[in-house]
């Protein structure tokens, strides 16, 4: 029997998956020259708490929409998403100013394994804006009581290196972190050189790794950590092609078997490293 | 950087703890502590210069050394920093050239600095200690070149 209006009606309106949800921008701080930080909080509904690693689409009207990393999440609905300017959208992004709109659907994907990682020994390897999806992971972990936490925190220069903040609170927490860049005046302190480099340097296994950044930071500091005995099936890693749909139907960020804004981002290494290794992938 | 002779039996069981030397036949071992001493770099001072003659090899106990480069117009830059574990300085091994870099320490930096010309004579008479560093040193230049290629190709850059 086919539905009448009335049935409709009856059942209330349908919601549409893919209908952005209004936000307004409740704070931006710059964390870089050309990378902010943007405080959202729902103007009615709100979206479903992301877990740490999940993404949502973020679509500025009038421009289009991209998807980002929730950084961050707090009470009544607020997220953060942290955002480098490189194209249209997340020039306007980064625009963006208190007071304004922006449409947030999701959050879609997977996320770190953080309740399996309770307890055992984890190293979280971020490089430069791989930090944004890595952060509320560490927030977490460094609460869940694992037996040890390394984080080594990956930048160009010091300038670059995100929340500066947070790597100072996480050092009070008992975090073992480990800054490096790439080139640094006299007055740096922290180490020169790659994030795999200081994964070689701590010459230690840890039970669970998770890797976040450029994808050829993310390959050298998963197999770094596989060489120190890491199993490959407890490296994590977070990859990204073009996201565009969010729910797996349109196929474009399609590597391999799967389709990153569902089976991912993050994804296990083993699942991933000959896909990784085919070109043009 | 003050040099101390002091305890050569400190200095043997500090190259046998050290690092880049683990593993190494002891009988080389003790070779390298006949020519080796500790050397104290207070923070902010040189442990060499470039072009500077390659008179010692650190290899790094305590602290942490900056290897810089001083371009023209800019300010100094440290490219990569030595922790301890490791050892820095081996343009000698390659026709005894001199240092390419400079190499400031960035903290109070100990050092144990072996003597690079009779290193040289008993590389020169002893195959298996030459193969020994040759092996070792190649690990090193083996990273670094890593660690530059990856910042050649500046993985953090904008678009990537």
């Amino acid at each position: 029997m086919d539905a009448t209006v009335d049935d409709v009606a009856a059942v209330g309106e349908p919601v549409d998956p893919l209908a952005p949800v209004a936000h307004r921008v409740v704070a931006v701080e710059a964390e870089t020259t050309d990378v902010v930080t943007l405080t959202l909080a729902p103007i009615a509904e709100s979206v479903e708490p992301a877990r740490p690693g999940q993404f949502v689409m973020a679509w500025v009207f009038g421009v289009g929409e991209i998807p980002i990393s929730v950084s961050a999440v707090g009470g009544g609905g607020e997220l953060a998403l942290t955002v480098r300017a490189v194209g249209a959208v997340s020039n306007a992004v980064v625009a963006a100013r208190p007071g304004d709109t922006i449409g947030i659907r999701g959050p879609y994907g997977t996320a770190w394994p953080t309740d399996d990682a309770r307890g055992s020994d984890v190293l979280v390897v971020a490089g430069g804006l791989g930090l944004a999806p890595l952060r509320t992971a560490v927030d977490e972990l460094a609460g869940l009581g694992t037996q040890r936490l390394t984080v080594v925190v990956g930048a160009r220069e010091p300038d670059q290196v995100l929340y500066p903040h947070d790597v100072q609170r996480w050092r009070r927490l008992g975090v073992d972190v480990h800054v490096t860049v790439d080139a640094a005046p006299h007055r740096w302190d922290g180490a020169v050189g790659t994030a795999t480099a200081v994964v070689a340097r701590l010459g230690e296994r840890h039970d669970t790794v998770f890797v976040c950044g450029p994808e050829l930071m993310m390959t050298s500091a998963a197999r770094a950590a596989i060489v120190q005995g890491t199993e490959p099936d407890q490296v994590w890693v977070s990859l990204e092609r073009n996201m565009h749909c969010g729910v797996a139907q349109c196929g474009r960020c399609q590597l391999g078997p799967l389709m990153l804004c569902r089976d991912g981002a993050v994804v296990r290494w083993d699942r991933v490293t000959e896909l990784l290794r085919e070109r043009g992938r | 950087m003050s040099h101390d002779r002091t305890d050569a039996g400190d200095i043997r069981r500090a190259l046998g703890d050290h690092a880049f030397f683990a593993g190494m036949d002891p009988r080389h071992l003790d070779t390298l502590a006949r020519m080796a001493m500790w050397s104290d770099h207070p923070a902010h001072s040189w442990l060499a210069r470039a072009g500077d003659p390659p008179d010692w090899f650190h290899a790094i106990v305590d602290g942490r050394v900056g290897i810089e480069i001083d371009t023209p117009g800019r300010d100094p830059l440290i490219v990569a920093t030595v922790h301890d574990g490791d050892v820095v300085g081996w343009s000698w091994f390659v026709d005894r050239q001199p240092w390419q870099f400079d190499v400031v320490a960035l903290d109070d930096v100990r050092s144990i600095a072996i003597e690079v010309d009779p290193l040289l004579d008993a590389c020169a008479s002893s195959e298996g200690l030459r193969h020994e560093l040759t092996t070792r040193l190649l690990r090193v230049v083996t990273s670094r070149l890593h660690d530059t290629r990856m910042q050649l190709v500046d993985v953090y850059g904008r678009d990537r």
